[in-house]
C-alpha cells in the first residue's frame, strides 16, 4: 500500500520535472530596488506579452540586494535607485564581472508634511537640520509653525531612497535617532497623511496619490527659488523641473548588468529605453528620460 | 415494585429526620436518575446507601449539598430538608449550605497545597485570617480525623506526599474544619487498601457522635459495620430503607436479598 | 450456557484454530522492517531538529563573534555621534561637535551599532505585550474552561485558532491602517477630552506594536491556559465548592494553582513569541532606534533590525556580522529567560508537588 503510494508520488514528480524541462524559455531574473519594483514588473509584463518566449522574474529586496545578487551571478539584471558604490563595483570585479549601467528613468524624492501643517517650502539645509536632529520642533524652522515635536519618517537603510537622501540631503550625516524607518514608501505616504507633526520623503510618484498631505517645494541654497516637484494641485508630477535637473533632490533610476548586455537582456533593456518602455515609465509616474538620452 | 413513599425504619427511637428527602426526582437533562425517593436520617445517625453502579447513589448524595446542580442541565423536583429547613428554596445560600453539609469524595482529592493549607482552606475562603484561630482549627480537625499524630510534624509538607488513606482522612479534616453538621461520603474507601479502610471505618464510628452521616458504599460488610440505617437503591428508585440489621438479616424485598447475597448487581 | 455450546461447536473450533495459527505466526520480515523504518524515520526527525537548533546556535555565534573582533565591545553600548546646528540667518546646517549616545545607524560613514536601543525596544514590546496578553489570555482561558457553556466554547475556541493562524503581516497591516491612528486620536483627547494622555503623540509607537503582538499571543495563551485548566481534575473543583467556596474562589485558589505549570508555560511561550515577533513590530512600533521612557514613543526591536537590514547588508561585511551578533544576543537572552523561568517553576512545582 505505502510502497505503491511512494512509487506513484515519484512518478508524478518525475513527470513534473520532465514537463518543466520541456518548455525551454529563455529566462531573465531581476532583483533590487523596491522603489523600482512596480516599474520593472510592469515593464517585464508588457515585454513578455510582446515576446512570449521570454520569461522575466522580478523581485525586490533593495538596490543593495539587487547589486549583490548581480555580482554573485544570481540574477541577470539589478534594478537600482542609486549608482553602484565603488565597493560594490570592486566586489563585482572580484567575481570577474564588469558591471554596466543602463539609465531607464528619472526619479525625484518628494518631501511632504501633513496638509494641516502651514509649511510650504524647505531648504536643503533645513531638511538636513530636521533630519539630523538639530531642529526638534516645528517652530524652530519658522516661528509661525506650531511648537510641536517634528516626527521624522524615512525608508529603511536597504533602499536607494535612503542612501540618496542621506548622501544628498544629510551630506552623509546620520539620521536623528528618533527617525522612524518604514518598510515602504506607500507606508510613509499614508503615515504622513495621518500624522499632523510628520515629515516624510520618498519617490515623488507615490506622493501624488497621497491624501491629507502636502508636497513641499525644496530650495537648494539661499537665494535660489524653492522648486515644487509636482503640479500646483499636487496631483501630477512636474516632469519639467526634474528632467531639467532644477528640482534639487532627483536621481536617475537604472539597471545594472554584470557584463555588457547581450541577447535577450540587451533587447529588453533597449526596449525599456525605447518609446514603448518610456511610455510605461511615464504611466507609472516616474519621469521619462530626456529625449537626448533615448 | 416498592411503593413510592419510603418506609420509615421501625426504630425504637423513631427520632425525627435531620436530613430528609421528600419525593425527590432528579434529571440529567431528559434523563431521569432519581425516581420519587423519600428517605431520611435522624441526627447523629449513619445512613448507608447501597445499590449497583449507576443506580443513582452519587446523584442522590450530591443533591443534599447541591453540588449536583453544577452539572449543566440538571433539574431537581421534590424537596430536601436539612435541620427541618428546605435547602431547595429560592433564598437558600449554597455557600452556607455547603458549610453545613460537608462532603468526602470517592477518590481522595486533596488540593496541591500543604497539609495545613488543605485544612485551612475552607476557613480562609470564608475570611478567617488570624493565625491562632487557623492553627487551632487545623489541629482540631486533624485530631478529629485521626490524622494529627501522623502529620503534626510536617504540616507544611505537600498533601500529595501523603498515602491514599491519609489523603482521604485529610479530606475529611478539610470538610470538618468548616464545622458542618452533616457529612456526605461517596464511597470514601473504594480507592483504599483494607488497612486504610479500617481506619476510616473506625473514624466514622467516632464521627457519628457529632455528625449526621450519609455514606455510599459498595462494601456490604462496611455498611453493616458503620451504619445505623441502610437504604438500597435500584435503577434510581428506593427499594428498601430500614435499620441496618433488618436489611441484612431480614430483607423485605427479593431484590435486596439478591443484592446483599451477591446474586445480582 | 449458550457460550459453552458455542465453544464446543465444530465450527467454532475450526475458526478458533485458524485464528490462533494466524496470530501466533512469526512476525513477517516485512512487518519487522516496516517497524524499523518507522523508528528510524522518527529518530531521524528528532535528530534533525536537534541538529538544526545546534546549527543555528553555532552559526549565529560563529558569525556574530567576528563582529566582536572587528568592533570594540564598548561600541555596542554607545558611540560618539555628530551634533548638528541650524543657522536660520545663513540657512546652513553644520556639524558643531560630537557627543556620546546610544545610536544604531548601521549604514553610515562611520556605522554605529549600539544594541541598547534595540534591546530596549525588544524588551519593552515583549513586556508590555506579555502584560496585556497575560491579562486577556489568562482571562479568556479561565472563561473558556471555567465559565463558558459548551456552546460558547465551541464558538470561541475555533475563533481563537483562526486568530493564531492569521499571518502576522496581516495583523500588522490591520494595526497600521485601522487601529493605530484612531487610538492616537482617542488618546490625545480628540473625542473624549478627559482621556487626554499627555505623551501620546505618535500613532506608531511601542504601545501600538505591543498591542499588535498581543493579538498573536493572546489566543496562544488563552488556548494553552484553557487546556491547562481543563486538565485539572473536576474533583478538585468539587472539593473546593463542597466546603462553600464560590466559583471564583475555586478558580483563583485551587484550579489556577493546580494548573500553574501549564499556565506558566503558556506565559513563557507568549513572552518568547513576543520577543521574537518581527513583522508586526516592524510595521506598527514606529521603528525608531531610540530609548524613550514614554511607552507611546516609537521603538525598533532587534528582530525588526535584523529583518529589515539583512537584505542590504553584504554577507561577510561588518553590518552582517553585527546583525548575526544581535541574533545571537536575542537567542541567548530567550534561552536564559527560559532557563530561569524553568528553575523557578520547578522550585514551585516541588513545593506543591504537582
Ligand atoms: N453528569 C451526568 N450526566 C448525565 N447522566 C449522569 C451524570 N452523572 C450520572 N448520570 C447518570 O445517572 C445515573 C446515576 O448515576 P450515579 O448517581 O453516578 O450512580 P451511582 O453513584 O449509584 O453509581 C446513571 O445512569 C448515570 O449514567
Ligand atoms: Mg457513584
Amino acid at each position: 500500500m505505502l510502497f505503491r503510494q511512494v512509487v506513484g508520488l515519484l512518478v508524478v514528480m518525475l513527470a513534473l520535472l520532465a514537463s518543466s524541462h520541456a518548455q525551454s524559455k529563455s529566462t531573465i531574473a531581476i532583483s533590487g530596488s523596491d522603489t523600482m519594483l512596480a516599474l520593472t514588473q510592469k515593464l517585464a509584463e508588457d515585454y513578455m506579452k510582446a515576446n512570449p518566449d521570454v520569461q522575466i522574474s522580478v523581485t525586490g529586496g533593495g538596490s543593495g540586494r539587487g547589486i549583490a545578487d548581480t555580482s554573485e551571478g544570481l540574477v541577470e539584471i539589478a534594478q537600482s535607485s542609486r549608482q553602484m558604490s565603488q565597493k560594490e563595483i570592486q566586489a563585482a570585479k572580484d567575481n570577474g564581472y564588469d558591471p554596466q549601467e543602463h539609465v531607464a528613468a528619472l526619479d525625484a524624492i518628494a518631501v511632504a508634511v501633513h496638509k494641516d501643517n502651514p509649511l510650504k517650502e524647505v531648504s536643503l539645509a533645513q531638511l538636513r537640520a530636521i533630519y539630523t536632529g538639530a531642529v526638534k520642533k516645528w517652530n524652530e524652522i519658522d516661528p509661525s509653525l506650531p511648537a510641536r515635536d517634528i516626527v521624522l519618517y524615512s525608508r529603511e537603510a536597504n533602499c536607494g531612497t535612503y542612501d540618496f537622501f542621506k548622501e544628498h540631503v544629510l551630506r552623509k550625516g546620520d539620521f536623528a535617532k528618533n527617525t522612524s524607518y518604514l518598510a515602504a514608501t506607500a507606508a510613509i505616504v499614508n503615515t504622513v497623511g495621518m500624522d499632523k507633526n510628520a515629515i516624510g520623503f520618498g519617490g515623488v510618484a507615490y506622493f501624488v496619490h497621497g491624501q491629507n498631505l502636502r508636497v513641499l517645494a525644496v530650495r537648494e541654497i539661499k537665494g535660489k527659488p524653492a522648486i515644487l516637484p509636482v503640479t500646483a494641485d499636487g496631483k501630477h508630477v512636474d516632469y519639467d523641473v526634474v528632467q531639467k535637473g532644477i528640482y534639487p533632490i532627483s536621481r536617475p533610476l537604472q539597471y545594472y548588468t554584470r557584463e555588457a548586455a547581450a541577447g535577450e537582456v540587451k533587447s529588453f533593456l533597449d526596449w525599456i529605453k525605447g518609446p514603448e518602455g518610456q511610455k510605461i515609465v511615464g504611466e507609472m509616474d516616474y519621469i521619462p528620460l530626456p529625449a537626448a538620452a533615448k | 415494585m416498592a411503593d413510592a413513599t419510603a418506609r420509615s425504619p421501625n426504630e425504637a427511637d423513631s427520632a425525627p429526620y435531620y436530613v430528609e428527602l421528600r419525593r425527590l426526582n432528579f434529571f440529567y437533562g431528559e434523563k431521569q436518575a432519581i425516581y420519587d425517593v423519600s428517605l431520611g436520617v435522624p441526627k447523629n445517625r449513619v445512613l448507608a446507601l447501597i445499590g449497583p453502579s449507576g443506580c443513582g447513589k452519587s446523584t442522590l448524595i450530591k443533591a443534599v449539598n447541591r453540588i449536583s446542580e453544577l452539572t449543566p442541565g440538571t433539574r431537581t423536583e421534590g424537596d430536601i430538608l436539612v435541620g427541618g429547613e428546605s435547602i431547595l428554596a429560592a433564598n437558600v445560600n449554597t455557600i452556607e449550605l455547603r458549610q453545613r453539609v460537608g462532603m468526602v469524595f470517592q477518590k481522595p482529592n486533596p488540593f496541591p497545597k500543604s497539609i495545613y493549607e488543605n485544612v485551612a482552606y475552607g476557613l480562609r475562603i470564608h475570611g478567617v485570617r488570624d493565625k491562632a484561630t487557623l492553627d487551632g482549627v487545623v489541629e482540631w480537625a486533624l485530631r478529629h480525623s485521626a490524622l494529627w499524630d501522623e502529620v503534626k510534624d510536617r504540616l507544611k509538607a505537600s498533601a500529595l506526599d501523603l498515602s491514599g488513606g491519609q489523603q482521604q482522612r485529610l479530606c475529611i479534616a478539610r470538610a470538618l474544619a468548616v464545622q458542618p453538621d452533616v457529612l456526605l461520603m461517596d464511597e470514601p474507601c473504594s480507592a483504599l487498601d483494607p488497612i486504610a479502610t479500617g481506619k476510616i471505618e473506625d473514624l466514622i464510628q467516632t464521627l457519628r457522635e457529632d455528625y449526621t452521616i450519609l455514606i455510599v458504599t459498595h462494601n456490604m460488610q462496611q455498611a453493616a459495620r458503620v451504619s445505623d440505617h441502610t437504604a438500597l437503591m435500584w435503577m434510581g428508585k428506593l427499594i428498601e430503607h430500614n435499620r441496618t440489621e433488618e436489611v441484612f438479616t431480614n430483607p423485605r424485598e427479593k431484590i435486596t436479598e439478591d443484592y446483599i447475597t451477591g446474586r445480582s448487581g | 450456557m449458550a457460550a459453552r455450546g458455542l465453544r464446543e461447536s465444530a465450527e467454532f473450533r475450526a475458526t478458533s484454530a485458524a485464528l490462533r495459527a494466524r496470530l501466533r505466526r512469526p512476525v513477517s520480515l516485512f512487518f519487522r522492517l516496516k517497524e524499523r523504518v518507522i523508528e528510524w524515520f522518527l529518530l531521524a526527525c528528532g535528530m534533525l531538529s536537534a541538529i538544526a537548533v545546534a546549527l543555528i546556535f553555532f552559526f549565529l555565534f560563529k558569525e556574530g563573534i567576528v563582529a566582536l573582533r572587528m568592533v570594540p565591545l564598548s561600541q555596542f553600548i554607545s558611540t560618539l555621534s555628530d551634533v548638528t546646528k541650524y543657522d536660520p540667518v545663513e540657512d546652513v546646517t553644520t556639524v558643531v561637535g560630537q557627543q556620546r549616545d546610544f545610536i544604531w545607524q548601521p549604514v553610515s560613514e562611520t556605522p554605529k551599532f549600539s544594541v541598547v536601543p534595540l534591546m530596549w525596544g525588544s524588551f519593552g514590546i515583549a513586556l508590555i505585550s506579555a502584560f496585556i496578553s497575560t491579562l486577556c489570555g489568562v482571562g479568556i482561558g479561565i472563561y473558556l474552561s471555567e465559565i463558558a457553556t459548551r456552546r460558547t466554547r465551541d464558538i470561541i475556541k475555533p475563533m481563537l485558532e483562526v486568530l493564531v493562524g492569521i499571518p502576522t503581516v496581516v495583523i500588522g497591516f490591520f494595526m497600521l491602517a485601522v487601529i493605530a491612528e484612531p487610538i492616537r486620536a482617542l488618546a490625545s483627547g480628540g473625542v473624549f477630552s478627559w482621556l487626554h494622555i499627555p505623551f501620546y503623540n505618535r500613532s506608531l509607537n511601542m504601545f501600538v506594536g505591543a498591542l499588535g503582538v498581543s493579538f498573536v499571543i493572546i489566543p496562544v495563551i488563552a488556548s494553552l491556559v484553557d487546556d491547562a485548566l481543563r486538565a485539572v481534575p473536576n474533583d478538585l473543583r468539587a472539593a473546593s465548592l463542597a466546603v462553600g467556596a464560590t466559583r471564583w474562589q475555586t478558580t483563583w485558589r485551587v484550579t489556577l494553582p493546580a494548573a500553574v505549570s501549564g499556565v506558566f508555560a503558556a506565559l513563557i511561550l507568549g513572552f518568547g513569541r513576543a520577543l521574537g515577533e518581527t513583522m508586526i513590530v516592524m510595521m506598527c512600533a514606529g521603528n525608531a532606534p531610540v530609548i524613550h521612557l514614554n511607552p507611546f514613543e516609537p521603538v525598533r526591536t532587534m528582530t525588526a533590525s535584523i529583518a529589515s537590514e539583512m537584505g542590504a547588508a553584504q554577507y561577510g561585511g561588518l553590518h552582517a556580522h553585527v546583525l548575526f551578533l544581535v541574533g545571537a544576543l536575542l537567542v541567548t537572552m530567550t534561552f536564559l529567560l527560559n532557563v530561569v523561568v524553568e528553575i523557578v517553576i520547578n522550585k514551585y512545582r516541588k513545593r506543591i508537588r504537582l
